[in-house]
């Protein structure tokens, strides 16, 4: 199931922006949209999940965040009302690989005594297709905030929606890393976010 | 023990086996550690970690042996120098020991520091055996001060080994072929003086 979203979220991959700095201000406003919120939806922890592919020594190293939480108003016929507030418990990543974990948590990548949440709030969303659409929110890691657009496919069957979306981020623009390895040689900079969500409606 | 060589009536005329040991497993360790240190400068990726992992555990194993040689040193004092030395000479040869075990236990206490300051939290596996920790530093205000000294001299220090090693083994050839004592003999293995 997971994979199939996140082999659908590759189609994805294409379309994702860099990231910018955005100014503090924007991150702090509400949504732009005064339209009635749309319905809220309950996540299932159990079937979704953040997940983050990036480079260690060259070799492959794919983690997921264990501890996240997200408080999700979604309707595809009212976007305008529509918004995602992800809250990531930074100290929860995990790859099973030794150093990389050994290191993710640690003062010059995330920091997570000092911030332990990272945030992703949506400011819009915008549909670009049948199902597919553009989350333009503000990430939030370490305190600084950035402007992310997330490209993400929905389809609601019932009462369940399943929700995927992917974006390549440069950790070197994020902060994360940049005295250990501001060269990259071990860690790559870039590194793939795969958002897969299973949430029904409440 | 100890009065008995201060009386000098059982100095010993030879090193012991163990000094003999020590004295050319440490100075194999020490090429090894300066021709790797730099080589591995160039390597990439998973060969560069390994490399790495090599390095620690052997720059470790030199400090660990280092400090042995030290206490067998002090208990085993090695035979006297021979006699008609000019005064210089006596000198510079104890200036010569002195720094090189000073730089036998501060290089890898050094790198030891490295380790212990940098950002990156690597761990070092003693030659896969065990996690050797690190040094309760990374909360230091100037850590990353002490991390670049320590850098720079860990490098620079290697530079002063190979200087003490030209005059240290420049002096025992001396010995060897122009004063033609037996200095030099008494720490090569199996050509112990009679």
């Amino acid at each position: 199931m997971l994979k199939v979203l996140t082999v659908a979220s590759l189609a994805l991959a294409a379309l994702s922006a860099p990231v910018s700095l955005a100014d503090a201000q924007t991150a702090k406003k509400a949504p732009a949209s005064k339209a009635a919120a749309a319905p809220g939806w309950t996540i299932d922890p159990r079937q979704s999940r953040i997940a983050f592919s990036t480079k260690w020594a060259g070799n492959a190293v794919n983690g997921t965040f264990r501890q996240w939480s997200g408080d999700i108003k979604f309707d595809p016929t009212n976007l305008a009302g529509s918004q995602a507030v992800i809250t990531i418990m930074t100290g929860s990543a995990l790859t099973g690989v030794k150093e990389p974990d050994d290191n993710l948590a640690t003062a010059d990548w995330f920091d997570a005594r000092k911030f332990p949440t990272a945030r992703y709030v949506t400011q819009s969303i915008r549909s670009v297709g049948p199902g597919r659409y553009v989350a333009d929110g503000i990430l939030t890691v370490k305190g600084m905030n950035y402007r992310v657009p997330l490209p993400f496919t929905v389809a609601i069957s019932g009462n369940v929606a399943t929700m995927s979306g992917q974006v390549k981020l440069d950790r070197m623009a994020l902060k994360l890393g940049l005295e250990s390895d501001a060269s990259a040689e071990w860690v790559a900079r870039e590194t793939v976010v795969n958002v897969a969500v299973r949430a029904t409606r409440k | 023990m100890a009065g008995e060589t201060w009386s000098g009536a059982k100095e010993s005329q030879s090193y012991t086996t163990v000094a003999i040991l020590l004295h050319w497993v440490i100075a194999a360790a020490i090429l090894v550690q300066i021709l790797g240190g730099w080589a591995m400068e160039d390597l990439k990726g998973p060969e560069k970690f390994e490399a790495f992992q090599v390095h620690k555990s052997a720059g470790l194993t030199i400090l660990l042996l280092s400090l042995f040689r030290l206490f067998w040193r002090l208990a085993n004092p090695p035979p006297p120098l021979p006699e008609g030395m000019k005064g210089w000479e006596v000198a510079a040869a104890k200036f010569t020991h002195i720094a090189l075990y000073a730089l036998m236990i501060g290089i890898p206490l050094g790198g030891w520091v490295i380790i212990s300051t940098s950002p990156y939290n690597i761990a070092t596996h003693w030659w896969g055996l065990f996690e050797w920790p690190r040094l309760p530093l990374a909360d230091l205000p100037f850590r990353k001060d002490l991390n670049e000294m320590a850098k720079a001299g860990h490098s620079a220090a290697a530079w002063g080994v190979i200087v003490l090693f030209v005059i240290h083994v420049g002096a025992a050839l001396k010995h060897m072929f122009i004063n033609e004592d037996d200095v030099m003999a008494r720490m090569l293995p199996f050509m112990r003086p009679k």
